[in-house]
């Protein structure tokens, strides 16, 4: 167990999300895949604090997980607007299906 | 036996991830990513960061995840299945989550591979013996330290505030209108509020 | 806006007065256009009128410090001209004196000055006319700021030191010819007339724009002062060659130039919009004719005389066009029945002297400057006149009129001494510039011009005492007696108010204290300047000088002035003889008028030939393969491209589709490739 495989395991999650997001076409699912993307970035930030970036003879771990624990407050922040969201475009459509909601098209 | 833990650790993480983006059942691909947070929970637990893995039970699971399951019981039906994702779509995600992959693995390599040289190298007891590792005490007070994380602390607490104000805005019906008539309840029955959300 | 520049040893206050001559008629437009217009017409009009009292005033103080200052010192001021101010306005090269820069100054020199002295001393009086005139008009307060501006142009035009400056007011007086002439924008002959006027003046404009950019880059400057030196011609003096066809760059210029002269002074063959100009109101006819639009080519030819002197050719031109101008129109003036059109063929034949005046050489250059003056005066108070009379029978047909002098008597005192003076009649101011014209001509051997000038001061002083004794005398109406300008006169029929009815016929103070005031100057004007225009009013240069001396030694032609005298009278007896005694033109057997007659009333069918090779000629031969062009390779290549632009788009909004996952996908391969290029990944 080192960075790397720590790095790599969060590479794969990254990836799985991003292959979640860009196919479901539920939002909440679509927001659930985003989860897995912030969890993979978490992952990234206690890894760092644990092992050091390049500058091992330096490490400050309490920065690192300080700053997991902001980007995990951010991302309650987010869910909680992003589930409103849902809520109202559920309320006013009937559905949840991303592919209708283009209002922005060109 | 640590290494092997880990590694049975990450089989799982990932396959639950699997499940949670492949599902064709909205509820079970909650439930998968219920597991993949408590994965890494445990994955938090295994790099020694305990704060950060309380959090994630409390904050992720406690709330974020109650709240998922709840839209998700609000909008759909349990036993309903999601239609499958277009050839096209599945061939264009494939090829986005194969490039962030590269991409991504490609980066992992280059920082890890320096910095687990450089403990490799660095004569062991140096930094093995708990230097890295964040007590939650000394969190504590970096976190209320004027110095320290006491101003990001302060305006995260501002930033939930503005969410939660913002959700609630967004997802109540259109009561502010006089007159819609729309009572309080699920968004099932509230389907009729006109002047909720943008005009189509 | 950078350097001010007062020259010598005038001073502050005189550079002051020069912007106030040129602010006024412009804070007028702008104060009675912009504002008092809408509000009060009345207003409004007495304003114009008093600021253009104090353009006035000014101008006097002008022309009084001009004599003082720098006619008296010819030591200090040897081309008796000065340089108010000058501005640069924009500078395309390194520096103010670069090339193409265009500047704008108060050039003080004879002919501006004199300029300077008509124009706001005839714009005055026809303001405080029009107070009169514009009475009933409801648009009246559209009319005022509009002749401030006519005014303020012309100002700027004589005054400026460069041919940019003077291009720019040019095209100012133009715009604003246009918006006067087709001031009863309602009426359709008058809309016609003015787009007439304004196309016709471009088109020559364009060649005098051709022409001002030759000359000044050649020249190295467009500043009056270079382009009238020796140097300046010599600069421009070589041929150039384009294959085949080879020119003289000077006689090109100065061509280009002298078109935009031609055009707005209405020579041969340009000279179709001036009559049909007389849709305008009467105080405008009055402006153009006398002192602004027309006046401004033979000014701008003056103004160049110099460089023009240098070039034969141009000068030839110059001579033959203003010849024949002058012969052709008082040829057409003679069975005009139309009040104003009558005046306006006399203008064109006016012109045409001045012209072929420049053109016969630096002889006649004051004598030409001399006319210009003493006809502002005349011509103006005989288009006032002729409003006044128009104003009161309600018609612009002579046919209509007749037996005014007991009706209108300080009218016809008035107009008397105007007819006389147009006439070359001693001691009226005509005779003298006229006669200076002939002069000049014969001393310098130009016999052909000089015999079109005496042809013309014969044929001038019939028809305006024809014009005269059908206004003024014998009994009121007898519409159509002769058969022969029926046609004629049905054409310039329909004059300002269609119901007109017999209403007492009254003499309006503000309407005839001007033309009072114009017959003094009308009277004796020549007699009086005669001097200071022969001595002073030279073409700048050295040489030149001497050469306006030897002009006045023309000890030799002591017969001229009787001569031109016995023309005049000539034409008067004639005049009184088929009009004034019988009271109904030439008897013609059988009653139908000869071929020739047709043909002069008809102005030997210039208008006619223009339509026809407008319509015809330039119709089918060219702008139908034109439209063509325009339709199928231009308008077709240009929706070729906004068809492939669009097509082009289309494809692209495709990607604006809208769909989010779309945008993240490719949002994260965009990611990807930036960490290509920095290097980060595979």
């Amino acid at each position: 167990m080192n960075l790397t495989s720590c790095l790599m395991l969060s590479a794969a999650l990254f990836a799985i999300g991003a292959y979640g997001l860009v196919t479901r076409r539920n939002m909440i699912a679509a927001l659930m895949s985003l989860e897995l993307m912030v969890n993979a970035a978490l992952i990234n930030f206690v890894a760092f604090a644990r092992f050091g970036g390049g500058h091992a003879a330096a490490p400050d771990p309490e920065a690192g997980s300080l700053f997991a624990l902001f980007a995990v407050a951010v991302t309650a922040a987010e869910m909680a607007l992003a589930l409103a969201i849902v809520i109202a475009v559920h309320r006013q459509r009937r559905h949840l299906d991303i592919r209708d909601l283009d209002g922005m098209h060109g | 036996m640590r290494d092997f833990f880990f590694y049975g650790l990450c089989a799982v993480l990932l396959g639950l991830a699997g499940v949670t983006v492949l599902s064709r059942n909205l509820f079970r691909s909650a439930l998968g990513l219920l597991g993949v947070l408590l994965c890494t929970a445990v994955l938090f637990l295994l790099l020694q960061a305990e704060m950060v893995a309380l959090v994630q039970v409390m904050v992720y699971i406690g709330g974020i995840m109650i709240f998922v399951l709840y839209a998700v019981l609000l909008t759909s039906e349990l036993g309903g299945r999601m239609a499958s994702p277009s050839p096209l779509k599945i061939g264009l995600a494939v090829v986005v989550a194969a490039v962030a992959l590269g991409m991504l693995a490609g980066l992992a390599k280059k920082a890890g591979g320096s910095a687990d040289r450089v403990r490799a190298e660095s004569p062991a007891g140096s930094v093995a013996a708990g230097a890295n590792i964040a007590s939650m005490k000394s969190m504590g007070e970096r976190l209320l330290d004027p110095r320290g994380f006491l101003v990001p602390f302060e305006l995260i607490s501002v930033l939930l505030l503005a969410a939660m104000v913002g959700a609630i805005a967004v997802a109540r019906e259109a009561a502010v209108v006089p007159g819609a008539g729309a009572g309080e309840g699920g968004g099932g029955k509230a389907a009729s509020a006109p002047g909720q959300g943008r005009p189509a | 806006m950078g350097d001010s520049t007062v020259i010598g040893p005038l001073g502050e206050n005189m550079g002051l007065i020069g912007y106030g001559i040129l602010a006024f008629p412009l804070l007028s437009f702008l104060i009675n256009g912009l504002w008092l217009g809408r509000k009060s017409p009345r207003a409004s009009a007495w304003t114009a009128a008093a600021l253009m009292g104090l353009t006035l005033a000014l101008a006097v103080l002008l022309a009084n410090a001009y004599r003082g200052i720098v006619l008296a010192n010819p030591g200090a001021f040897p081309a008796r001209a000065a340089l108010l101010w000058e501005h640069t306005w924009m500078s395309f090269g390194l520096g103010t004196d670069s090339v193409l820069a265009a500047k704008a100054g108060f050039l003080l020199d004879p002919i501006s000055v004199m300029m300077v002295f008509v124009i706001s001393c005839i714009s005055f009086l026809v303001h405080v006319y029009s107070i009169g005139y514009m009475h009933d008009d409801k648009s009246a307060g559209r009319f005022f700021p509009l002749l401030s501006f006519f005014t303020f142009a012309m100002l700027g035009m004589v005054v400026s030191g460069n041919l940019i400056q003077t291009f720019f007011f040019w095209e100012l007086v133009g715009v604003a010819s246009y918006l006067l002439i087709g001031f009863w924008y309602a009426k359709p002959s008058a809309v016609a007339a003015s787009k007439k006027a304004f196309i016709l003046t471009r088109l020559a404009d364009a060649f005098f724009l051709i022409g001002m950019l030759v000359v000044g880059i050649s020249a190295g400057g467009f500043g009056f002062d270079r382009l009238n030196s020796p140097e300046a011609a010599a600069a421009l003096n070589h041929t150039v060659g384009a294959g085949f066809l080879t020119f003289n760059l000077l006689t090109v210029g100065t061509l280009g130039i002298y078109m935009g002269a031609w055009g707005k002074s209405a020579m041969f063959p340009f000279h179709v919009w001036l009559p049909d100009a007389m849709e305008g109101p009467t105080p405008v006819s009055s402006l153009i004719h006398s002192a602004t639009m027309v006046v401004a080519g033979v000014f701008l030819t003056a103004r160049l005389f110099p460089l023009f002197s240098a070039a034969a050719h141009t000068l030839r031109v110059v001579e033959c066009t203003g010849a024949f101008t002058a012969v052709f129109a008082a040829a057409i003036a003679c069975t005009q029945t139309d009040l104003k059109r009558i005046l306006a063929f006399s203008t064109l034949s006016q012109l045409g002297l001045m012209m072929f005046a420049l053109g016969t050489g630096a002889g006649a250059y004051p004598a030409s400057m001399f006319h210009i003056f003493t006809h502002a005066f005349f011509k103006c108070l005989l288009f006032l006149s002729a409003g006044v009379v128009i104003h009161a029978i309600h018609s612009n047909d002579v046919r209509d009129a007749g037996g005014m002098r007991k009706a209108l008597p300080r009218t016809y005192w008035a107009t008397l001494i105007a007819v006389l003076a147009i006439s070359g009649i001693w001691p009226f101011s005509g005779f003298f510039s006229k006669e200076e014209i002939l002069h000049a001509a014969f001393a310098s051997g130009h016999y052909g011009a000089f015999l079109a000038g005496l042809c013309t001061s014969g044929l001038t002083a019939f028809y305006m005492s024809r014009y005269f004794f059908l206004v003024f005398h014998g009994t009121r109406g007898f519409h159509g007696a002769y058969a022969g300008s029926a046609a004629a006169g049905a054409a310039g029929h329909g004059g300002k108010d269609p119901d007109a009815h017999a209403h007492p016929v009254r003499e309006g103070l503000l309407m005839t204290l001007p033309i009072l005031i114009l017959a003094v100057p009308s009277a004796l004007i020549g007699y009086f300047s005669k001097g200071f225009f022969m001595r002073a009013v030279l073409p700048s240069g050295s040489g030149t000088a001497e050469a306006g001396g030897e002009a006045l030694a023309h000890g030799g032609a002591a017969w001229l002035p009787a001569v031109a005298t016995v023309l005049a009278l000539t034409g008067v007896a004639v005049s009184w003889y088929w009009y004034g005694m019988k009271k109904n033109g030439p008897a013609f057997p059988n009653g139908k008028a000869p071929a020739w007659y047709r043909i002069l009333s008809n102005k030997f069918y210039i208008d006619e030939l223009y339509l026809f090779l407008a319509k015809r000629v330039g119709a089918r031969l060219v702008a139908a393969p034109a439209a063509w062009v325009e339709r199928r390779i231009v308008n077709g290549a240009f929706d070729w491209v906004t068809g492939a632009i669009k097509r082009m788009a289309f494809v692209q909004s495709l990607a604006q589709s809208g769909q989010v996952q779309l945008y993240i996908a490719v949002a994260l391969l965009g990611l990807y490739l930036l960490s290509r290029f920095a290097g980060l990944a595979f």
